[in-house]
């Protein structure tokens, strides 16, 4: 099938109301939960995938990958504003976003990121569309070995996660791993369950996911309490112009279009999100710019370079997860929980047999980055009395939305304990500073790695006994992901530099949250 | 006014309360909940959900089908044991899935078949093995025959104790070859494994290259044998492995179950619905559609045909 036939096909499932309304609301809930400072996109999609359990399909994975792009950008919002990161991605925006409020350019700092937020969505949709199918169809030619050096590839990223602390980083990798041990293993050998045979399926990995982003953010929020009294600080007066003038905006394309082509290769990397995205784009501009000592005191550059990137992310993002079930992000993680939840399963078949269904979602999240800038235009400025939401009642919201989203899951009480469990578990290596994220990287590579190194060894031996090493070493593919492995272990390397250099200069950024 | 008003609406809570114990109060007077232990989307939901959409009109109630994963399936499996015996709680379970649940000592499941009142088998999918078209292997003997020489690989669309799994550890057991079962996680890998050529062949079942089999596009399959006691009807040029000269039969097959309790006015009521259901055109149409093929046993039948399969999966070891 070629992209043409599947673009052609998806134009049916693309006009249903239902996956109108999956957009709409998408677009417009993903801002909202974006700009809400402690609820980022992926907390936002993982209490989500339960409603959309009686969604079409089209309307449902529609709806989160809106939910993604639009939560990414509307975090910008609330860092331009108030000076607090509305999601880890905009971190790296407060910079030279606040400080543009500060000089009364409120409306013009919105106004570029909506436009590089736009540029890099639509960039990376774009990339998506393209590179997407050529590589799912490469993918045929995957086999277990294959697999599990991609698995293996996504693993040794883990590192790159933690860009603050490499151990913290493995350390909450190996928790993943151990947790994605227990149940029943390839041979159907009952691994860590204790007897108990509800652990047999082992540990199911939305409620876990809930209990990760969710609870612990609840956790945390509800702590804080006593010590800020309000997320909002001091109201902007927002004034301006908000589309930027036609000679600065053809003076900030080529930035733009670099940092978006930059994010969309970020966003396929395994683990490798936004907030990363974002700070190496705000690198590109600084080095590239001629007035260097002008970054943090509110020029345009570091407002559509850090947003440029952390939006192209969303769509690179996508990429391996649709063709490789290897999510690109902790976000796109989540949506592989959605994804299966819907019968699709990545791979060809998204792109064969779900050709129709597949196209829409790419064609729709390219529509919603589109209208994501309109929503922006129009209502951006508002955005920041959602933040106004006292705590008090946000809190006992989200924790509630979290429970029946894990009860939802698999409809017994045990995914609620599993909720709960990994609530806790998120709170306490947030205080002592290890990132969540990549115990979830490894909750799903691990078993995957698990499984596909089982059926390569089966596989070698009906090939005159060779070992599974001697398999994978016969075949081209698995040569080069060997090669990639080797270049990836020195990527948290250079993304800690980049990062620690920029928190050196310019100093804690907000609640500087981790990448959740 | 008030008290007329008061009394009026007193005489129509009586009348209607008289309306009430004028039905019959056969069962069902309530909605019926089919427990599918498998998620949503999958073979086992697709088949639980077609039963209940034609067993609804039949018993003039609501089916719905409510699933509840986890636990190796045990969770759902349990929930239909712990129901009570008044008919409103079904459950749907899948065989071999379910004996090899139980059978694996390190599960340490309390239950075997026979725990269950075991309403119907309903969806019999028959196992077959497939090759690619330009396989040097023509027949089912000519596979064979190679597997006594040396260890190949065939993939299997699950684990240790999936029905594909046990009809490969079957043939190396009844003919002495030494064939690999793949230990695929799920169908689709196995046809991965098959399309990349580093097996030799694909066991799965009939549902899966229903449709394919016959076809010559890209992605199509040659079928060397179906392991049933007669042709499938969904295709039915192949030969099945007996005509070849393999006794052995294997297939995946979804059925109905119900706590021990269950009534037997209720069971016989149920029996009956589903045998009108397997006469209903419409029913099989939309089933084969699906590659679903239909074959119900009842009662004895079933239990005997359970039994066979426990028998089968016990002599080969397996844990």
């Amino acid at each position: 099938m070629t992209i043409w036939e599947g673009i052609s096909q998806a134009f049916a499932h693309l006009f249903t109301l239902q996956a109108a309304l999956g957009l709409v609301i998408g677009v417009v809930g993903g801002m909202i939960i974006g700009a809400l400072p402690g609820l980022s996109a992926t907390m936002g999609i993982a209490l989500l995938i339960p409603i959309t359990y009686g969604m079409d399909q089209t309307a449902a994975i529609l709806m989160m990958a809106a939910i993604y792009t639009s939560a990414v950008y509307g975090g910008s919002i609330s860092a331009i504003l108030i000076h607090t990161p509305g999601t880890p991605s905009s971190a790296a925006t407060c910079l030279d976003g606040y400080p543009m409020t500060q000089k009364g350019e409120a409306l013009h700092a919105i106004g570029l990121s909506t436009t590089a937020s736009v540029i890099g969505g639509i960039i990376s949709a774009i990339a998506l569309l393209l590179i997407a199918p050529p590589l799912a169809r490469l993918s045929l030619n995957f086999q277990a070995p294959e697999y599990f050096l991609i698995a293996f590839f996504g693993l040794t990223l883990i590192g790159s996660l933690a860009s603050g602390n490499m151990l913290k980083g493995l350390l909450a990798g190996a928790i993943g791993l151990v947790v994605g041990l227990i149940g029943l293993s390839p041979e159907v050998y009952a691994r860590f369950t204790f007897g108990n045979f509800k652990l047999n399926g082992g540990i199911d990995l939305i409620p876990a996911m809930i209990g990760l982003f969710s609870i612990s953010q609840v956790m945390v929020l509800g702590e804080e309490r006593g010590k800020h009294s309000s997320t909002v600080k001091e109201e902007a007066v927002i004034q301006g112009r908000f589309l930027p003038p036609a000679k600065e905006f053809v003076g900030l394309l080529p930035l733009i279009l670099e940092c978006s082509v930059v994010g969309v290769f970020i966003g396929i990397l395994p683990g490798a999100g936004g907030d990363i995205a974002s700070w190496v784009g705000l690198n590109l501009a600084k080095n590239q710019s001629k007035h260097k000592e002008l970054f943090g005191t509110g020029i345009p550059e570091g407002v559509a370079a850090p947003e440029a990137a952390n939006n192209a992310v969303t769509g690179g993002a996508l990429i391996p997860l649709l063709t490789l079930g290897i999510p690109g992000s902790s976000t796109a993680a989540v949506m592989l929980g959605g994804l299966t939840i819907h019968g699709l399963n990545p791979g060809f078949e998204l792109f064969s047999k779900f050709a129709g269904i597949t196209y829409a979602v790419i064609i729709g999240f390219l529509v919603a980055n589109i209208l994501m800038g309109l929503v922006g235009w129009a209502a951006g400025r508002y955005l920041t009395k959602v933040s106004k939401v006292p705590i008090p009642i946000l809190l006992p919201c989200i924790a509630m939305l979290s429970i029946i989203g894990a009860y939802a899951t698999k409809q017994n009480m045990f995914t609620v304990y599993v909720c709960l469990i990994f609530g806790l578990l998120g709170f306490l290596m947030r205080k002592y500073g290890i990132p969540t994220a990549p115990v979830v990287l490894a909750l799903i590579l691990g078993p995957m790695a698990d499984e596909q190194i089982y059926q390569g060894t089966m596989q070698a031996a009906g090939m005159g006994g060779i070992t599974f090493f001697q398999y994978m070493m016969s075949r081209p593919i698995c040569l080069v992901l060997l090669g990639l492995i080797v270049l990836g272990l020195f990527s948290p390397l250079i993304s800690k530099l980049i990062s620690k250099s920029y928190k050196k200069k310019y100093g804690e950024v907000g609640e500087a949250a981790e990448d959740i | 006014m008030k008290k007329f008003a008061a009394l009026a609406l007193a005489v129509l809570l009586a009348l209607s309360l008289v309306a009430c114990g004028g039905k019959k109060k056969e069962w069902p007077t309530g909605d019926i909940t089919i427990i599918c232990p498998f998620a949503a989307g999958g073979a086992m939901d697709r088949s639980a959900r077609l039963v209940a959409e034609f067993l609804g009109p039949k018993l003039g109630v609501n089916v719905t089908v409510s699933n509840v994963e986890g636990g190796g399936n045990w969770i759902g499996y349990g929930q239909v044991l712990e129901a009570k015996g008044d008919g409103y709680i079904l459950g749907f379970s899948n065989y071999p899935g379910q004996v090899g649940g139980y059978l694996n000592p390190k599960n340490n499941i309390p239950h075997t078949f026979k725990s269950f009142t075991n309403v119907a088998d309903i969806v019999h999918d028959p196992g077959i093995i497939a090759v690619l078209p330009d396989s040097p292997y023509q027949t089912l003997g000519d596979l064979i025959e190679a597997g006594k020489k040396e260890a190949l690989t065939i993939s299997t669309g699950g684990a240790t104790g999936s029905d594909d799994d046990v009809l490969i550890r079957l043939i190396n057991q009844k003919y002495g070859t030494q064939f690999v079962p793949g230990g695929n996680k799920g169908d689709s890998d196995a046809k991965t494994a098959l399309f990349g050529k580093v097996v030799v062949a694909q066991a799965c079942n009939v549902s899966n290259y229903y449709d394919k089999y016959n076809t010559t596009g890209e992605d199509a399959v040659r079928v060397l044998a179906v392991f049933d006691n007669e042709r499938s009807s969904l295709m039915p040029e192949i030969a099945t492995a007996k005509e070849q000269g393999i006794d052995l039969v294997s297939s995946s097959d979804r059925g109905m179950v119900a706590c021990k309790e269950l009534d037997p006015a209720v069971l016989e009521k149920i029996v009956n619905a589903l045998k009108e259901i397997e006469k209903d055109p419409k029913f099989i149409e939309t089933a084969n559609k699906q590659g679903m093929g239909i074959h119900m046993l009842f009662g004895a039948d079933f239990e005997a045909f359970i039994q066979g399969v426990e028998d089968n999966m016990k002599s080969l070891n397996l844990w």
